[in-house]
């Protein structure tokens, strides 16, 4: 019995953690930190070099255990939940497994070998003994701690997203945010909404197993590119007997076949969803921002909005792609004076009134009732994808219904063969 | 049925068709013919929709092309189109392509693989079937193609120059006797455009004859030796309606020689 607890102590912790070559790198990390703070430490005390340079290296440190920690509770669902893991999913479909027994690879809600891991990397955070200089502000073993459990909650509610029901899914990411704005007024209000954040995220994963395999959500994962198989499941096509599991998908089927058919990839979700998951993007944003000094966002944050306002315009333009031209080039229009073609053009609506209407918005939020930038700067990413939403029409209506020309796309010529 | 109204396309300033009006019937095979850059292939590709004229409508079963996506979704699970140079997947084997054509058009999985392998056995292509297309010739390569758009069910056939393309005489023989009995039988709707008349004079019901962006006739092959007062081979008859200054090009030639 008393060989039996270690044995089952290293080999619970073993399962927990990350492949060697990664906690290899981690620790080597750690120790290159640790090497350069004590050259730095014994230049200071030798040759009296200034003692705040140290604080950069605590600094350096303490966010590195802090990305750590991030790291350890992003990977104890990615590499435990089966929805992420295609192959050990379908193996276990084929298992007596049962929702409510055990997972061989281990349990993805966090268990107490994770506290040893995570704890003992926090605990490295409340080592004081480079202090020599005070810092404003230094990362405590639970600010450490509820650092990971909030990067274990986020990648929770996104796996229940996933796996369904969605609206506990929402709920706790809402509660994540709200605990890490709250924390700033009341670090205990933070801890409750966090805690209400993870008791929220594990209902929704015990509820998600009742639907386990999810085919639809793991298949989307796989072939998000394509929306294939979805459109095979909708179409009524089961997967466990599909005597084809090699088919080609539709963009990859040449011309006119992959581009004039009646399939239409199948929308995850839909418009509302959509918008509440901007409200729910630009609530974390604000959430994120609030600690940081508000000249920092002032800074970076407009320059962020401005590179994500270009971003937006260049993808949803090239949503034309390269199979639906235009019926009439520049040089045509200008001689026919048809400058415009409406039903055609209508499709840079969209792109332009998500630049052009945040921008209005950040010009009046920001020059003329003076909102703080960790408010604006959410607002005008929601207000973007909101309008994005709502402004009409979509890639997937214009393309069956502007007056384009439909050729066969030159992008991945090399795929295919062309009948001469 | 297929109604075209008002079709008027230009290439840059330079008129391809000029005020079409059109209408083609349920059923039968239906040939689109004409001299060389008149527009067969222009008017083939505004029926597929991959070309949206300049001024008019195309209305395929009382839907307007390119109206709405509803109707155009459900005109695109109607009409299939096939043009004269498609382009294949070269990785993928033909089974894997016609299956996956197949399923695009949600056709039931166990009646596509049956279909998928009578059309590799009516193209001579069961050897064939699970090579990549890379490997197959320009004329087993269009076999596949045609055999891509039958695999789809789709009762309304638009097919660019269908007899070309390296096709042997066994593929023709075999693609004839398909178009006929998929018409007369199962009442499909065939436009197909084709260069030579011959291949197309026990085929196809109707003749619409372009010339210079206009419909000059469209009527059956008794109906165009009527109107054009000729009573030989399709040929001659088209000749006479498509380029009738064809036989004095050829007078005006030999005479140049001998002078």
């Amino acid at each position: 019995m008393t060989q039996h607890i270690p044995n089952s102590l290293t080999g619970a912790i073993r399962r927990s953690l990350p492949p060697p070559l990664y906690v290899v790198i981690a620790v080597v990390l750690l120790c290159v930190v640790e090497a350069i703070w004590f050259s730095v430490w014994l230049s200071i005390r030798k040759i009296g070099a200034p003692a705040d340079v140290l604080n950069a290296f605590v600094q350096i440190r303490d966010g590195l255990i802090a990305f750590l920690l991030v790291a350890y509770g992003v990977f104890r669902v990615v590499a435990f939940h089966p929805l992420f893991l295609r192959d050990y999913s379908t193996w276990l479909e084929r298992t007596p497994w049962q929702p409510g027994l055990p997972l061989p690879l281990g349990p993805v809600r966090l268990a107490w070998p994770d506290l040893i891991v995570a704890g003992g990397l926090a605990l490295l955070l409340e080592d004081q003994r480079e202090l020599l200089v005070p810092l404003d502000r230094r990362m405590s073993a639970v600010t450490g701690l509820l650092l990971f459990m909030q990067a274990h909650a986020t990648m929770l509610a996104i796996a229940v997203w996933l796996s369904r029901p969605r609206g506990l899914a929402y709920a706790a990411a809402f509660l994540i945010a709200l605990g890490a704005r709250l924390s700033l007024w009341s670090p205990l209000a933070g801890v409750a909404a966090l805690v209400a954040a993870i008791v929220t995220a594990h209902v929704g994963l015990n509820q998600s197993w009742s639907r386990f395999p999810w085919v639809e959500t793991s298949d989307w994962l796989a072939r998000l590119k394509t929306g294939w198989r979805t459109m095979q499941m909708q179409s009524g096509q089961g997967f466990a007997d599909d005597p084809a599991p090699d088919r080609v998908p539709p963009t990859q089927l040449g011309w006119p076949f992959g581009i004039c058919s009646p399939y239409v990839a199948p929308e995850m979700i839909s418009t509302r969803e959509k918008m509440l998951l901007a409200a729910l993007l630009g609530f974390w944003i604000h959430a994120l921002l609030a600690p940081v000094p508000p000249d920092v966002v002032h800074g970076i944050s407009w320059f962020i909005l401005f590179c994500g306002g270009m971003v937006v315009l260049v993808s949803r333009l090239a949503t034309i792609g390269d199979n639906h031209l235009h019926p009439i080039n520049l040089a045509g229009r200008f001689f026919t004076l048809r400058w415009i073609v409406p039903r055609y053009d209508m499709i840079v609506i969209p792109p332009l009134c998500m630049v052009v209407v945040p921008g209005i918005a950040a010009f009046v939020g920001h020059d003329w009732l003076e909102i703080r930038a960790s408010v604006l700067v959410p607002a005008i990413v929601t207000l973007t994808m909101w309008t994005g939403c709502l402004v009409g029409p979509s890639s997937a209506d214009w393309k069956l219904t502007a007056p384009a020309r439909l050729v066969p796309g030159r992008q991945n010529k090399s795929q295919f063969e062309e009948l001469s | 049925m297929i109604r075209l109204s008002g079709i008027t396309q230009l290439y840059g300033v330079r008129p391809v068709l000029r005020n079409l009006d059109l209408e083609i019937s349920d059923a039968g095979v239906t040939a689109i013919v004409g001299p060389n850059g008149m527009g067969k292939t222009t008017l083939m590709s505004v029926l597929a929709g991959v070309l949206t004229p300049q001024e008019g409508t195309v209305e395929i079963n009382g839907l307007i092309r390119r109206s709405t996506p509803e109707d155009e979704l459900e005109i695109r699970r109607q009409a299939v189109f096939l043009p004269d140079r498609p382009w294949l997947p070269k990785q993928r084997t033909g089974r894997e392509f016609l299956l996956s054509v197949g399923a695009l058009y949600g056709i039931e999985t166990e009646r596509l693989i049956d279909h998928v392998e009578r059309l590799f056995q009516l193209f001579n292509l069961a050897k064939e079937a699970d090579w990549p297309v890379r490997s197959y010739s320009n004329g087993q390569q269009k076999k596949l193609s045609l055999s891509a758009a039958l695999v789809t069910e789709a009762r309304i056939l638009l097919l660019d120059e269908p007899f070309g393309g390296g096709l042997d005489p066994a593929g023709i023989l075999a693609l004839k006797h398909v178009l006929l009995r998929l018409t007369r039988q199962q009442d499909y709707c065939v436009v197909l455009t084709a260069p030579a008349p011959e291949l197309i004079e026990e085929l196809a019901d109707r003749f619409v004859v372009l010339r210079e962006g206009r419909i000059v006739a469209h009527d059956t092959i008794e109906g165009l030796r009527k109107e054009t007062g000729l009573g030989g081979p399709l040929s001659d008859v088209l000749a006479s309606l498509i380029s009738p200054e064809t036989m004095d090009h050829v007078e005006e030639y030999f005479a140049g020689e001998s002078s």
